[in-house]
């Protein structure tokens, strides 16, 4: 029998490596072992996909789309039924990294295309990723790099290439910007096809040999006749880069750290963790698995549950998982689809190529409520599957009759555990006790008292520390 | 011309219909996700969509399911039943012309009259429908996800259940006959089953989607031969979601999940395998063209089309009065291919001087 620790850490694991779990889940995987989920998490290639087939069967709009949220849907879906959740989450991470957004790229198919390739590309070399990612077509648009010309350069790309996909502002200049722009001339797409001539298709990247600039670049103290090739080989090859990754890896994995932009002048909460992800990661030769293995293992992921402010996507997908509710195709996707907007994540169409920020800035009066209210439907019917066997279990584990007290408690452990100040626990129990103690004994209390659980669960949902993960 | 001439048969490249749109959008006559269609013997068609509502400001009700009925010149009359489905699936057209429409959501079968039409966006769907049936459940006689549908002969309707793998007649009114099949993969058991269609003769031929083959029974649902599962020549089916047949007898199967249709031997020999060939626009296409001269631009940079006249998804099919082929394609537009009887390969002579 596990004990409560060790149920708590297991969570901890599958909110951050994924996007929670169901307390079935936690239990069955607590079997297996901590380390050894780790290494299930890490090779998502021995779990089978989603069921890809099955979805665009019954959500055919969802495959190549004029319309965000078709897309949305296609990547939320993922999300709910994948059974390789890291994979899933890394998606989330390299989304936040390399923002791009619909609201210029304005093709789904295209946003969509690149989630794929973050997808497949996602837990790899960074190198290998940061490569794909040049030649993406949808980043080479969002960019300008198909303005990128020979005698006419465009130096967007390169600028974000520096400042926000790898070393951060403060560790290049003016100059090796110029010259980054320049090595990635001629990287273009072949052409960008209006989807109401023949339907949504992807664009084609090309290089274009004539276009690109083959003249010596001096370039982060190297010379030659780079091309975007050899840049992002430099570029990886810096500390500066390791650093960055590692500081995004510490503020989506372990805790809040300040917006990018600040980066530059506000020194990290825990320099000496990312000291040690970046060493990690140099180590590995850019492998991303052995810095997750690393992390995931550590004592400082362990101590950092609930140090998060959970994103829009991880409270939508978290209150399904837990609630067992939109399991496989279902009509009702394309209003879930809209939860995330809603609550300020629009998936695809982050507000700028700085991606969101994350933290505390999540939080305001509108998203706040958008929050509680979808978590709170979610996680109070007790007619869904996941709320059902929480019911099961409080009823099956506490007699014929509970207090308040004990009530609280058990909806506060099978929600998470979620670490609960003891004044929020006082509040949940005051609002409890006009019910009255909740009784088992027959079929028709049964019935009553479940509904009881789902309100418990769902005033609990409306707490501070829900929000937290 | 693009042109595949196998075994003594030849089908060429018609023409492309449609194109992807929404209701706003809808001048020259346009498809959301179509998942069907149904010809006449007089030429027109009714193509069901199967797509998802757009919320655009200043554009009310904008509908992704609906009916669009065309001529198969591509002549658009207009739309209709755009408020009606959750998950419309399969449509044909009864004897007396009326339009059935199956609902894999709510387990119903919608009738509409065929000449209602309903300009955008002033449509009032009251009174629109003039009928519906069907009682949710796995029993017999109940839907269950029922997905493709056809009339035969004597005017009575095969629904596939796909919730249940089972294939059921009724009568138009819905009074059930008869009925075969359950989940499973062996002979008349399914997997998700989708569309379906008869030969002259009768015989049943039904897209079993999760069991990548097609399987063919008596009209009464006597078990006969399975195809589609032979690697041999191309003729293994990936996801089938629908089947037609031809005067020959030859069995066309849009084979989704590669994104072709197969056409086969009566006896599941394959013939051979379309692709997609729409390279040049639709009339509604050209209409983009003259409406928008900036897509004029994008349209003169792409060199090779071959590309864009692929089939994404090929779904519904169906074999009109003088064997033309019309394919419905989820990425928003529709196929024809002609079945010429009498095409005679080219003959090349080398001629050598004496």
């Amino acid at each position: 029998m596990s004990n409560k620790e060790d149920i708590a850490l297991m969570a901890h694991l599958l909110r951050r490596a994924g996007f929670g779990a169901s307390r079935e889940e936690i239990e069955r995987r607590l079997e297996v072992g901590y380390d050894a989920t780790v290494e299930e998490l890490l090779h998502p290639e021995d779990q089978p996909d989603t069921d890809l087939a099955l979805f665009l069967r019954y959500h055919p709009a969802s495959e190549r789309s004029s319309a965000l949220p078709n897309s949305q849907l296609n990547w939320l879906y993922h999300m709910v039924m994948t059974q390789r959740p890291l994979e899933e989450k890394m998606t989330l991470f390299w989304h936040h990294v390399f923002a791009t957004g619909y609201d210029k790229v304005e093709s789904p198919t295209e946003m969509l295309d690149q989630i794929n390739m973050l997808r497949e590309s996602g837990m790899g070399n960074f190198k290998e990723l940061l490569f794909k990612l040049a030649m993406n077509p949808t980043m080479i648009f969002w960019l300008d790099n198909n303005e990128n010309h020979k005698r006419a350069p465009n130096e967007n790309w390169g600028r974000e290439l520096l400042e926000l996909f790898s070393m951060g502002v403060g560790n290049y200049t003016e100059d090796d910007v110029k010259q980054c722009a320049r090595a990635f001339t001629g990287w273009t797409i072949g052409y960008k096809i209006h989807w109401l001539l023949w339907g949504p298709h992807l664009w084609p990247f090309e290089y274009h040999p004539e276009d690109h600039d083959v003249g010596q670049k001096d370039f982060l103290g190297h010379s030659g006749n780079f091309n975007g090739e050899d840049i992002i080989e430099i570029v990886a090859q810096q500390p500066a880069t390791a650093k960055f990754i590692g500081r995004h890896l510490y503020n989506f994995f372990i805790a809040d750290e300040p917006q990018v932009p600040a980066w530059p002048f506000e020194k990290p909460k825990e320099p000496e963790v990312i000291d040690i992800l970046t060493e990690a990661f140099i180590d590995s030769d850019f492998e991303i698995k052995p810095v997750l293995r690393l992390l995931f293992k550590s004592d400082f992921f362990k101590d950092a549950a609930f140090r998060k402010v959970r994103s829009p996507a991880e409270i939508v997908v978290g209150a399904l998982k837990t609630s067992g509710d939109m399991h496989g195709p279902d009509p009702r996707w394309s209003a879930v689809t809209e939860e995330p907007t809603n609550m300020g994540q629009g998936l695809m169409n982050p507000p700028s190529v700085e991606g969101w920020h994350t933290g505390r800035e999540w939080i305001n009066s509108g998203a706040f409520v958008n929050r509680v209210n979808f978590a709170a439907e979610k996680v109070g019917d007790p007619s869904l599957p996941g709320i059902q066997d929480i019911v099961r279990r409080i009823a099956g584990s506490n007699g014929s009759a509970m207090t308040p007290e004990t009530l609280v408690d058990a909806c506060i452990d099978l929600l998470g555990p979620i670490q609960i100040k003891p004044e929020t626990r006082d509040e949940l129990i005051t609002q409890v006790t006009p019910s009255g103690p909740i009784s088992w004994s027959s079929v028709q209390n049964h019935g009553k008292s479940a509904q009881q659980v789902g309100d418990v669960l769902a005033l609990i949902a409306g707490t501070r520390e829900f929000q937290m993960g | 011309m693009n042109t595949t001439s196998v075994a003594g048969r030849t089908w060429h490249f018609s023409h492309a219909l449609g194109r992807p749109s929404a209701e706003h959008n809808d001048k020259t006559g346009g498809y959301n996700c179509p998942i069907d269609v149904a010809a006449t013997s007089d030429d027109i068609l009714f193509v069901l969509s199967r797509g998802v509502g757009v919320n655009v400001l200043g554009y009310q009700r904008d509908a992704g399911r609906r009916i669009g009925k065309t001529t198969l010149a591509e002549e658009h009359i207009g739309d209709f039943a755009r408020t009606h489905f959750v998950w419309p699936t399969g449509l044909d057209i009864s004897g007396d012309g009326n339009v059935f429409v199956s609902d894999e959501h709510t387990n119903q079968i919608l009738i509409f009259p065929p000449d209602r039409i309903q300009p955008y966006p002033e449509f009032n769907p009251e009174g629109e429908q003039i009928g519906q049936w069907g009682e949710a459940g796995p029993d017999e006689g109940q839907l269950s996800g029922p997905s493709g549908i056809e009339f035969d002969t004597d005017g009575n309707l095969f629904i596939v259940n796909s919730g249940n793998g089972r294939i059921q007649k009724f009568t138009k009114d819905g009074k059930f006959l008869l009925g075969w099949g359950s989940t499973g993969n062996g002979e008349s058991e399914f997997s998700r089953p989708w569309g379906i269609c008869f030969d002259r003769d009768g015989n049943v031929y039904v897209a079993d989607w999760g069991n990548h083959r097609v399987q063919k029974f008596t009209a009464d649902g006597k078990y006969i031969m399975s195809f589609g599962t032979s690697h041999d020549e191309g003729g293994d089916l990936n996801h089938p979601s629908g089947v037609a047949v031809d005067s020959d007898g030859d069995v066309y199967v849009t084979d989704w999940g590669h994104r072709r249709v197969v056409i086969f031997e009566p006896n599941g020999d394959v013939i051979t395998s379309l692709y997609g060939d729409a390279q040049e626009l639709s009339k509604a296409g050209e209409y983009i063209i003259r409406r928008d001269p900036g897509t004029i631009k994008a349209y003169r940079q792409v060199k090779d089309k071959s590309e864009l006249g692929r089939f994404l998804r090929p779904v519904g099919i169906a074999v009109d009065g003088e064997d033309r082929v019309i394919i419905t394609d989820t990425a928003g537009r529709l196929q024809v291919y002609a079945k010429d009887h009498n095409y005679v390969e080219p003959e090349f002579k080398l001629e050598i001087a004496p």
